[in-house]
């Protein structure tokens, strides 16, 4: 059966592109925006509470600047602020553009963005006035989540409407990912709050919960989007299939079978019923499988020949992306052998995965899809060549340097705990790896410059969209691709 | 905005329209089970490769499975209203204590944060616990100083200190049981070095019922 002999002819005319992109300017537009401003803050609250880590009376006079605060303002500025808002952008533009269908009210998406915005904002001044509830990423007081949990709903709503308007009669590997995750996160995010912030279950109960809550934010949600604007953007920019195709349905149900109950390795040696830890690790273990059939999805169709249309920051930011997925991956399976974790438990190292998954894996792969993104909707190519070039090396050097750092700094610590001959007291263990966390503030720093870079270069092609002139035929800017083909 | 170099480095073309990527992968997908020219050994390789890591990582989590089976009972019992977990659970749960296991737990959850894990303090700021006469010598004086605290200037070893050791009776926030107090005090007395007598839970009781109207905290004189 032929897939296209039921579609209109010319499906892809300049009007189509034109129209679902107008659709859906404003509010990808603003969450672009919001996403880079919140990356910012994220990035200088992460900065601030690294070098509190080296010198504990940085900002400590202040209850609001305290390093008890600092670290999970930072880590929700990071995944509610900037993970969630490139999220939506990157959902809402693939979704529109794979289904071929414009979005009917982009007012009614632009209302919920600035509620999702609003609520996280209430959530950090919660945080800072110390109403944290304590609980990893739930840290948000209770009406803050209830903002945030409306505010999705709109824009849940809005996408799945997308949907429901589709023009396009198959459904790619990355709106699999999409659908899934636009579903995944409000089963996660009410469980989590019910059981957590407004309910109080007891128990071991407690600490299942928080873990497998803090896991599926990155695994049900974030990582989902991620992987689908890599398998969007690769063909999409290198023009060719994806390499291995018929294999990604085995790699999208293990994953989904399997990511959710990773997070339960965390609690490997603690309290908790044996098989609890032994399911989190057997579901790491198993999520070889997805990791090797995505792997070769994404490998294959990088490696496969030479690409079309060039070099770009898209392209570079989404094979960055693409590989720190499989190294994130692999990295996961080294630190659960038992005669590791032993050493690297419950320290830096932790710091370190988490910032391999959020940074150099999901962020990376975010931006990337934004870089595409944005002169498209804007109809204006980037303001500036020179600012992207920097934001990319400053993200690379960063990313490197700051999971390096982490990693050394865990294993230093792990094994100065484990040794108590030559290290009797705290405070010999601390100075110990404190050199290695003076590299990571340095990481943080480095980032921040091109973090900088991105959010100039966005507020300029913002305004070039606003007060550019009107581009009713983006033909010379973006001209039509080749046809694509199957590889032989 | 005329052409440069830079151009297409700041507006990246697509290598394919939104609509082929849907029909060739459609199209893919579509023909998977056609038999292809060539031999591809990726199917193989997948079957075998999910199937070892099913069978490996099974293996592991029944070895691992630790509470399964048993919670699962349990989990049924409890939503049960007539489950009484004095009744109904096993007798066999009630196992020896060894007090010098009890005794370092204890110590390495409290006591460690001062005088450290070598027992040895930090001069000047807690006293040390190893080779230390208070700890070693009278047993008596040992048991008050832990049910009432002490602070004030004191000599230990030669080197002056002026602290506080919180009281872990009644009066204490901590509050512990005469069982817990004779077994971290028998393990701080045979560990470091150290070869003094168990403490035992009676002699923690007679202590606590002679000093029972003791209020305030011990000092140097009171030793």
């Amino acid at each position: 059966m032929d897939p296209d002999s039921s579609l209109p002819q010319s499906p892809d005319s300049r009007p189509e592109w034109a129209e679902i992109d107008a659709s859906i300017k404003v509010p990808v537009l603003f969450f672009v925006y919001a996403a880079a401003a919140w990356l910012v803050t994220a990035t200088v609250l992460g900065f601030i509470a690294s070098v509190q880590l080296v010198q504990p009376a940085f900002l400590a006079d202040c209850a609001w600047t305290t390093h008890g605060r600092i670290v999970p303002l930072a880590r929700n500025a990071l995944i509610y602020g900037w993970g969630f808002n490139a999220a939506f952008a990157v959902l809402i533009w693939i979704s529109a553009r794979l289904c071929r269908a414009p979005a009917p009210q982009w007012g009614i998406t632009l209302v919920g963005a600035l509620f999702w915005n609003i609520g996280v904002k209430l959530g950090l001044i919660g945080i800072m006035i110390g109403q944290s509830t304590g609980h990893f990423l739930m840290e948000m007081p209770g009406y803050a989540a209830a903002v945030l949990f409306v505010s999705y709903g709109i824009i849940g709503a809005s996408v799945a409407i997308i949907y429901s308007r589709r023009r396009e009669g198959n459904l790619f590997v990355s709106q699999w990912y999409g659908l899934a995750a636009l579903f995944w996160f409000p089963w996660v995010f009410t469980i989590g709050q019910a059981a957590l912030v407004f309910g109080s279950i007891r128990g071991t109960g407690q600490a299942i919960t928080a873990v497998w809550y803090g896991h599926n934010i990155y695994a049900l949600f974030l990582a989902p989007i991620a992987l689908g604007a890599i398998y969007y953007l690769l063909p999409k920019r290198l023009g060719r299939p994806i390499a291995g195709y018929n294999w990604a349905a085995l790699g999208f149900w293990s994953f989904a079978l399997f990511a959710t109950f990773g997070g339960l390795a965390y609690l490997a040696g603690s309290p908790v019923p044996g098989w609890v830890q032994a399911l989190g690790v057997s579901s790491n273990f198993m999520m070889l499988v997805p990791l090797v059939v995505i792997g070769y999805n994404f490998l294959g169709t990088m490696l496969g020949g030479t690409p079309a249309g060039g070099s770009g920051p898209a392209l570079r930011f989404i094979k960055f992306g693409a590989i720190a997925f499989l190294v994130a991956g692999l990295m996961i399976k080294v630190f659960s052998v038992p005669q590791i974790y032993v050493t690297t438990q419950l320290t830096f190292v932790n710091e370190a995965m988490n910032q391999m998954h959020w940074y150099a894996f999901v962020s990376m792969s975010f931006i990337g899809a934004i870089y595409f993104i944005v002169p498209r909707l804007a109809t204006h190519a980037w303001p500036s060549g020179a600012l992207i070039t920097a934001h990319f090396w400053s993200s690379v050097a960063g990313v490197v340097i700051v999971v390096a750092s982490l990693v050394l700094a865990g294993i230093a610590q792990g094994g100065a705990i484990n040794d108590v001959e030559a290290y009797p007291l705290f405070a010999d263990i601390s100075a110990h790896y404190s050199g290695y966390l003076v590299g990571a503030a340095l990481g943080f720093l480095t980032l921040l410059v091109g973090q900088l870079a991105f959010l100039v270069n966005i507020l300029m092609a913002i305004y070039q969209a606003c007060f550019g002139g009107r581009v009713t035929d983006p033909t010379p800017l973006f001209p039509q691709p080749p046809v694509l083909e199957v590889n032989s | 905005m005329s052409d440069n170099s830079n151009n297409d480095f700041r507006r990246e073309a697509s290598g394919a329209s939104d609509h082929d990527i849907q029909v060739v992968h459609g199209r893919m997908l579509a023909n998977q089970e056609e038999p292809k020219e060539g031999y591809s050994l990726m199917p193989l390789f997948m079957l075998g490769f999910v199937s070892t890591m099913i069978f490996l990582v099974a293996i592991y989590f029944i070895h691992n499975r630790a509470g399964l089976s048993e919670g699962l009972g349990l989990a049924t019992q409890i939503q049960d209203k007539r489950f009484n977990p004095d009744k109904h659970m096993p007798d066999d749960t009630v196992v020896a204590i060894d007090p010098i296991a009890v005794g370092q737990r204890l110590y390495a959850q409290v006591c460690v944060a001062c005088h450290q894990v070598n027992g040895m303090g930090i001069p000047g700021a807690f006293p040390p616990l190893a080779a230390v006469d208070y700890v070693t010598g009278d047993e008596d004086r040992l048991i008050n100083i832990l049910i009432h605290g002490l602070q004030g200037p004191m000599e230990v070893n030669g080197v002056q200190y002026n602290g506080l050791m919180p009281a872990f009776g009644p009066s204490g926030t901590y509050n512990w049981s005469d069982e817990q107090i004779s077994y971290v005090l028998t393990y701080i007395r045979q560990e470091w070095g150290n070869e003094a007598s168990e403490i035992t839970v009676e002699r923690v009781a007679e202590v606590r019922a002679a000093t029972a109207d003791r209020t305030t905290m011990l000092t140097a004189a009171d030793l």
